[in-house]
């Protein structure tokens, strides 16, 4: 017993964040067939395969060689749980696309500088018309407290988060802590560690900043606020850290 | 903190989650509902008589709220019914946060032929939208 309990602590240690948040997702997902049946399951499926395989068709062609790696499995489980629920699968199949080309062809410093999902349905929402519903998790708050107290354990992503639930608080009131879609924006894309800052001086910054964005988008357009906020905080954020 | 607490919280939190997502649902109030009103709720008149008036009815279906400008009385109830063939979700505006009127989030997942029914106690605009499908817009008016 003891030997099993110290070989799982052992495991939750060395778990990395990519593979925590895939198990994160995956248990929304299961959320979702219980609210949803297996519409949800098709939904989710097409995002991620058609993110995977645009993925790795990506990578290839930048690095020459196949390789899986968890970025797309992410990219497409996001997209499928905040993606317009019932949405037509080649919409999602463009939405996933678009998610993976970003990653190629917008890059700065050297490293792409997009969140790809963020990308992927920003596409979608202009082009495409497909606004994001933001259905994963959403009857389910909990959940992600128990997630939040997860990421400030192990992960320690706690900067980039108050910067954007402090203010967001003083806008949106205290209700907004109990909604699943901002809870979902905050424990999941905003913290995604590629594109959010590392260091927690620019990492607070960044969070202030798109809430903020969330603030004047969800004031003075019909865009959904989250997501251009957080494609815009992405630039920030990476001069944040490349300067501060 | 202790590995061990935090191994066996987990573990539990993981168990919780697995219990609540294979247990069956509550059987949703109004299921299958297909009438065009709802149950009448007595109203006051001003000589403190009885009237009876049916809920105000919105119907919800794939591609359209209907009405979707819709005026009520304080205190009147009004209900919300899918007649679409997938499931939406009625949620205060703004989309994704629905901060703005809290109490409409009660009507919340509609699936298909479900119905739920709120009141209005106070006067106002009330804007709502359809989660699943944020392009699904209506307003309450109450007067």
């Amino acid at each position: 017993m003891k030997k099993s309990l110290k070989n799982l602590s052992s495991i939750f240690y060395n778990l990395s964040i990519y593979y925590s948040i895939i198990g994160f997702l995956s248990i929304l997902a299961l959320l979702g067939l219980r609210d949803f049946g297996f519409s949800a399951v098709w939904q989710i499926g097409v995002s991620v395969a058609a993110a995977v395989v645009s993925g790795v068709f990506f990578d290839y062609l930048e690095q020459k060689k196949v390789v899986l790696t968890p970025g797309p499995f992410i990219s497409g489980l996001i997209i499928g749980l905040v993606g317009r629920f019932g949405e037509q699968f080649f919409v999602l199949i463009l939405i996933s696309i678009f998610a993976m080309a970003s990653k190629f062809f917008f890059k700065l410093y050297g490293r792409h500088v997009l969140n790809p999902a963020a990308a992927g349905l920003f596409l979608g929402m202009v082009i495409l018309g497909s606004f994001p519903a933001w259905w994963g998790g959403s009857s389910y708050p909990l959940v992600f407290y128990i997630w939040i107290a997860g990421l400030l354990l192990k992960f320690k992503r706690w900067a980039p988060l108050a910067g954007f639930i402090i203010p967001a608080i003083s806008t949106g009131g205290p209700a907004i802590l109990w909604s699943g879609s901002f809870l979902f924006f905050s424990t999941v894309m905003l913290i995604e560690p590629m594109t959010s800052p590392i260091k927690k001086n620019s990492g607070f910054i960044y969070g202030i900043f798109i809430s903020l964005g969330f603030f004047v988008f969800s004031r003075f357009t019909t865009l959904d606020p989250l997501i251009p906020s957080l494609l815009l905080g992405n630039f920030v954020g990476r001069v944040l850290d490349r300067h501060i | 903190m202790d590995k061990k607490i935090i191994i066996g919280t987990f573990l539990v939190v993981a168990a919780g989650v697995f219990v609540w997502v294979v247990t069956p649902k509550p059987v949703q109030e109004d299921k299958g509902a297909s009438t065009a009103t709802a149950t009448p709720q007595p109203l006051r008149s001003p000589d403190g008589s009885e009237t009876r008036a049916a809920a105000k009815l919105i119907v919800i279906n794939d591609i359209s709220v209907s009405p979707d400008t819709i005026t009520v009385k304080q205190g009147e109830m009004v209900k919300f019914l899918n007649q679409g063939l997938v499931p939406h979700q009625i949620n205060s505006d703004p989309h994704p946060t629905h901060t703005i009127y809290p109490p409409l989030n009660s009507i919340g997942l509609l699936k298909q032929g479900e119905g739920r029914s709120m009141t209005f106690p106070d006067k106002g605009t009330y804007k709502y939208h359809d989660h699943l499908n944020p392009k699904l817009v209506g307003v309450i008016i109450v007067e």
